[in-house]
């Protein structure tokens, strides 16, 4: 399998993935890593710092496996040969949404962060496929609990202009300086590269975002908001089942 | 007690190390590099822990501006990164830096002791 792997890329395309994909891995498994070292020495005192430190094992650990995941769908995606087959469907966004935010509460409560959604008071739909949709949107919910302090708010929009819906996730965190962010919008779309402005280990994440929002013929963007970052993917509007 | 100003923006490992090196020591643990330069300079640490890929300001902008001054350039500073700069380590010295710590592989118990010396070390001068 590894040899196919290596026929159907674009080598040096593929090995500049490969290094990038690796260099932000190391994150989450260098806190895993750090925190069992720290329980196996009996470094932590309390039974509630250890609690709290097997939880967070826990949590890198599946975030570490669904950036994999993320990762393997991309790719096969951009093979042809591999012929990932897309459930292109009426989805109900609103709903997703709502799947999504209780996934990742377990990565908010941890720290004391939370969720607020301002989903509307119609469900939204859209063309797309579900699975792909549900990664998108918890790699952008992710990416901004990671660059939120503690006790503070991230919150989750849909909006619907014409035939477009989009979904923003806002967050707290220190945003994207102005003179990055036009770098961030040319990086996003290519090869998966460390976006040391805002820190190690968000540039994955956002990157099979915008892999996967491709493939549904969507769009992933970020702008700024008045405290923080904005990151956004626009779907193209479902009007099939908006009789049902 | 030891001033310690640590300087890792990622929360999980930037908690677990305020917790275990504040046991012996006054620990001021900071998320990124933007307010790190004013920290500094009130609150004079005796050393400072750093992380290369930070939000705003990197921790390399960071010893520029730490050997600018030399009342700061006599802070030793513990590099503690998954990306390590691929310079020499006499280029390191230059700007202050004692012990460059490798996230990937390094473990807490030598993390703790690294910094312990490097503070006793400095004690002595």
């Amino acid at each position: 399998m590894a040899s196919t792997l290596i026929t159907t890329a674009d080598s040096d395309s593929y090995l500049q993935s490969l290094v990038a994909a690796a260099h932000e891995l190391k994150t989450p498994l260098a806190i895993i890593a750090h925190l069992a070292s720290a329980l196996e020495d009996d470094s932590l005192a309390t039974p509630q710092q250890r609690q709290v430190s097997l939880q967070r094992i826990q949590l890198s650990a599946e975030r570490t496996l669904r950036l994999i995941q993320g990762l393997t769908t991309s790719y096969r995606i951009g093979d042809d040969q591999l012929r990932f087959a897309l459930n292109l469907q009426p989805i109900n966004v609103t709903q997703v949404c709502e799947e999504v935010a209780h996934e990742i509460l377990p990565f908010a409560n941890v720290q004391s962060q939370s969720l607020e959604l301002y989903l509307g008071q119609r469900s939204q739909l859209v063309v797309g496929d579900k699975e792909l949709l549900h990664s998108i949107l918890f790699n952008l919910l992710d990416n901004a609990f990671r660059h939120t302090p503690p006790e503070t708010t991230v919150s989750m929009h849909i909006r619907r202009r014409s035939e477009v819906v989009r979904v923003c996730v806002h967050d707290s965190g220190p945003g994207v300086q102005p003179s990055d962010m036009s770098r961030l919008k040319q990086r996003l779309g290519r090869q998966p590269q460390p976006i040391v402005t805002r820190s190690s280990g968000s540039g994955l994440g956002l990157y099979i975002a915008q892999q996967l929002a491709d493939a549904m013929g969507g769009r992933l963007g970020v702008g700024t908001v008045k405290s923080g970052a904005d990151f956004h993917v626009d779907l193209l509007h479902s009007r099939q089942l908006s009789l049902v | 007690m030891s001033k310690i100003l640590l300087i890792e923006d990622e929360p999980w490992l930037g908690e677990l190390y305020a917790q275990l090196l504040g046991v012996e020591h006054d620990v001021t643990w900071l998320r990124d590099g933007y307010d790190a330069m004013s920290s500094i300079e009130q609150q004079r640490p005796d050393v400072i822990v750093l992380d290369i890929l930070l939000p705003w300001a990197s921790g390399v902008q960071l010893l520029h501006e730490l050997v600018s001054y030399d009342d700061t350039a006599r802070i030793p500073v513990v590099l503690f990164s998954a990306a390590l700069p691929d310079v020499s380590a006499a280029a390191l010295r230059a700007y202050g830096v004692v012990a460059a710590l490798d996230k990937t592989t390094v473990k807490p118990q030598h993390v703790v002791k690294t910094i312990n010396g490097v503070l006793n070390a400095h004690a002595n001068i």
